[in-house]
């Protein structure tokens, strides 16, 4: 009760949020990582050879855990400006590379490689620049909330 | 890879971006007084081309990777990476400047390697 009284008193739910998102958009990232390993599992295992139950759960499980990605994603969002959030999601890169290798059996040749490292190369710039042009990302939102848009003020901050 | 996985992929990747662009206009659309209703979510038909951009998407990225290698195919969806900021850019007004250009610049290339690899 004292705290919040100290600090002004819009910012501080806005805190709160912030920190919900940002959890929420490590989980999704998480739960995206797995969902992709385990479709691609269910697509050859339950998908080339004749369905039966087993086939079913193992698609239902590969879906599902790709969903839980999903929910988290929208609760993200709601904060998280999408210039922002969608980059971040490029760790799942790392995660499903080293997935098809070590656990999937794949062969990961030196041009799969390069091409993989130029993207997310190229994921990570778009990310920096996010904060590296906060000045023009401002402009956009002032142009927003003097049209008449209120609801997205929050969106501006970036950690 | 088939040639029909190629084709699913790159449908994957326009849909995709699609429905994040719908989905980011229907969160931050300025028209109501409580922007955390999910109730005004719900009927808002820009959030429900969302989903079905999400099912339909689902359903041809399970059909792709019947033959296609996920280490191929899931950096190939990174094409969204650059087309997301492109069309925020256009659709959204969101800013783009020169370094997020040069990321976009990177991500097309590297896409074009892992397609030859």
């Amino acid at each position: 009760m004292t705290r919040s009284t100290l600090l002004p008193a819009a910012d501080h739910p806005h805190v709160l949020r912030n920190w919900l998102s940002y959890g929420a958009l490590a989980l999704s990232i998480a739960f995206g990582t797995a969902g992709q390993l385990l479709m691609k599992w269910a697509a050859v295992g339950a998908l080339s050879g004749s369905p039966d139950f087993r086939s079913f759960l193992q698609l239902g499980f590969a879906v599902g855990v790709y969903c839980l990605g999903i929910v988290n994603w929208i609760i993200a969002l709601r904060t998280v400006p999408l210039g922002l959030a969608y980059p971040l999601t490029s760790l799942t890169y790392v995660g499903v590379l080293a997935g098809s290798y070590f656990l999937l059996g794949e062969t990961v040749g030196i041009l799969r490689l390069a091409g993989v490292s130029l993207i997310f190369a190229g994921v990570m710039l778009v990310v920096l620049d996010h904060n590296g042009s906060d000045g023009a990302e401002r402009k956009t939102e002032m142009r927003k909330n003097a049209s008449g848009g209120g609801a997205s003020s929050s969106s501006a901050r970036t950690p | 890879m088939t040639s029909l996985s190629w084709i699913e992929l790159f449908s994957v990747v326009v849909l995709g971006t699609s429905g994040q662009i719908a989905l980011k206009a229907a969160l931050v659309r300025p028209k109501s007084g409580d922007a955390s209703s999910s109730g005004r979510l719900l009927r808002d038909p820009l959030a429900w081309a969302w989903v079905g951009s999400y099912v339909v998407t689902t359903v041809l990225w399970l059909h792709a990777l019947r033959s296609a290698a996920l280490s191929q195919a899931f950096p190939i969806l990174g094409l969204q990476y650059a087309l997301v900021p492109l069309c925020a850019h256009w659709f959204l007004r969101e800013g783009v400047g020169s370094r997020r250009w040069a990321g976009i610049l990177l991500i097309f290339l590297g896409v074009a390697l892992v397609g030859q690899s």
